[in-house]
């Protein structure tokens, strides 16, 4: 693909978001786009975005659990970048313009190190990481009635919102990171219920592949990075006033309340 | 309707691993009330050959599954004797196209019975909480069933295995506990104890209530296999099924022929 579509896909996803409406997706115009050209296009509105201001604070990992990777086709994760301006913290009222946004619960690590690649595993995640922290991502997508594939969603920054941290770290070495369960409750009632093992077997194995995927682009994960590591549940789509809580066990709870009237309720039936 | 001739034929059904038609596409107007009725006719015909009843299994306990068969309450069945593993090793003979789910299981040591048990009851009742497997293996083709069907036969039950290390029912917040079900290394279904109407002490209090419907109670020594934390999986020749609950062990299940 020529540069100058690539910037012109990155535009319209860029004029979406900021418009809250959808598009049809990229791949119904361009079914055979690769995974690279559909990081290029990330890129590209990474780099707006920066330029208008906003701040990385770090990334998110997406497509981790078997299900969600047969789905699309894929054997491996994806990645979108955080921004300052997507972070919330517990208890928010989170006002972040959303078009047709799902919750999933996640467990965010903190890095103590600069995780520089190729070579990181998990155990070097476990070593360079601070501190552990449940927390809630808003998933959204710009492309109409979430009809993506890979190169649509990878493209539209791994269909990232906004993210909520829990107030209350815990050192990774106290934190059982495998059967620790979640339960996600929105207005009270059980929704989901996972274990961090969802994620590929263990969170900080989807971490290792972050910092290896970074370094085969170039760039490098940084001390004080908030890496979320990925879904231990089904997403669950909420609405404009939805109350949404996550309680991770011993690793402590996060909790938020969707802003009423920041939602463009036309498109999310 | 002879109910007692529908319960024959889920019993030949069940002990000859074949499977049947769903008997709301044969008989007109069976409520679940007949259902009920069913299934202790049937239980009863175990329990005539020398089979004991050990306790009562609840089903349907998760939003996801009442939804899936169109019902706002779960169900129970009959656990007897015969269904309990000694070891953690399943055999596939008997058995038509059964599934594993992960599961706390109950243990009591004071009668539990009335339509107004609370949670506190069901504490003061119970003597410990036990990891569990529990196989279904429902006799309808294709596992496809409505809540009439289902209920006659038994609400699915097969096997199931408690493992051995029991725990004292306050050291753990039973709704937190997560549970990694992995088949033969690989992680196939994750969850928590909420999963279980909320919390599983709620699934007793409901086992409770709906058994005093028909007379019957929780008797001291009795099990309650509170409901899937997970969703099943299917079990095959060679699957080595492992089940991790947090903090309180786990379960190793072998598969066979």
């Amino acid at each position: 693909m020529a540069v100058f579509q690539m910037e012109d896909l990155a535009a319209e996803l860029f004029a979406a978001e900021r418009a809250l409406r959808t598009i049809p997706p990229l791949t119904e115009r361009y079914p055979d786009m690769s995974m690279e050209v559909a990081y290029q296009i990330q890129l590209l509105n990474a780099h707006k975005k920066q330029q208008a201001g906003d701040r990385v604070v770090g990334h998110k990992i997406g497509l981790t659990s078997k299900p969600m990777q047969r789905m699309l086709g894929v054997n491996e994760p994806d990645f979108g970048h955080l921004f300052a301006s997507m972070r919330y913290r517990s208890r928010d009222i989170v006002d972040f313009p959303l078009i047709q946004p799902k919750v999933e619960p996640e467990l965010a690590f903190i890095l103590a190190e600069d995780l520089p690649g190729p070579d990181v595993d998990a155990d070097a995640v476990l070593r360079a990481t601070r501190s552990v922290v449940p927390a809630l991502e808003v998933i959204d997508s710009r492309i109409a009635d979430w009809k993506i594939r890979l190169a649509d969603t990878i493209a539209d920054n791994a269909s990232a919102g906004c993210f909520v941290l829990g107030d209350e770290p815990t050192p990774v070495r106290d934190a059982n990171l495998t059967t620790c369960g979640a339960v996600l409750k929105v207005n009270g009632e059980v929704v989901e219920t996972g274990a961090g093992a969802a994620v590929m077997g263990h969170p900080a194995i989807a971490v290792a592949w972050l910092a290896n995927k970074l370094s085969s682009l170039g760039t490098t994960l940084r001390a004080g990075d908030v890496v979320l590591s990925g879904a231990v549940s089904a997403a669950v789509p909420v609405r404009s006033g939805d109350h949404v809580a996550l309680s991770f066990g011993r690793l402590g709870r996060v909790e938020f309340t969707l802003a009423k009237a920041n939602l463009s309720e036309s498109s999310w039936g | 309707m002879n109910l007692q001739a529908i319960a024959d034929e889920l019993y030949r059904h069940q002990t000859s691993a074949a499977e049947l038609e769903k008997l709301t596409l044969r008989y007109e107007g069976l409520s679940v009330e007949d259902a009920y009725e069913i299934q202790q006719l049937c239980m009863g015909k175990y329990m005539n050959e020398g089979q004991k009843l050990v306790g009562w299994k609840m089903g349907l306990t998760s939003k996801a599954k009442q939804q899936s068969v169109g019902v706002d309450e779960p169900i129970f069945g009959h656990l007897l004797d015969g269904m309990e593993l000694y070891d953690p090793h399943v055999s596939l003979t008997g058995l038509i196209h059964p599934r594993v789910e992960p599961e706390l299981a109950f243990i009591f040591k004071h009668r539990l019975e009335g339509d107004k048990i609370l949670p506190r009851d069901v504490w003061l009742a119970t003597e410990c909480v036990v990891p569990a497997v529990e196989i279904i293996d429902s006799r309808y083709k294709n596992f496809s069933f409505t809540l009439v069907d289902v209920v006659a036969d038994n609400a699915s039950s097969a096997k199931f295995y408690l493992a051995e290390q029991a725990y004292s029912p306050y050291q753990i917040a039973l709704d937190q506990v997560g549970v990694v079900m992995r088949r033969n290394g690989e992680v196939e279904q994750t969850g928590a104890g909420a999963a279980v109407l909320g919390h599983p002490v709620r699934s007793v209090v409901e086992q409770v209530r709906m058994l005093s419907r028909i007379g019957k109670a929780v008797e001291p020594g009795m099990v309650v296999l509170t409901g899937g934390i997970t969703e099943a999986i299917y079990i095959h020749d060679g699957d080595r099924i492992s089940v991790s609950f947090e903090g309180m062990g786990e379960i190793e299940l072998t598969v066979s022929q």
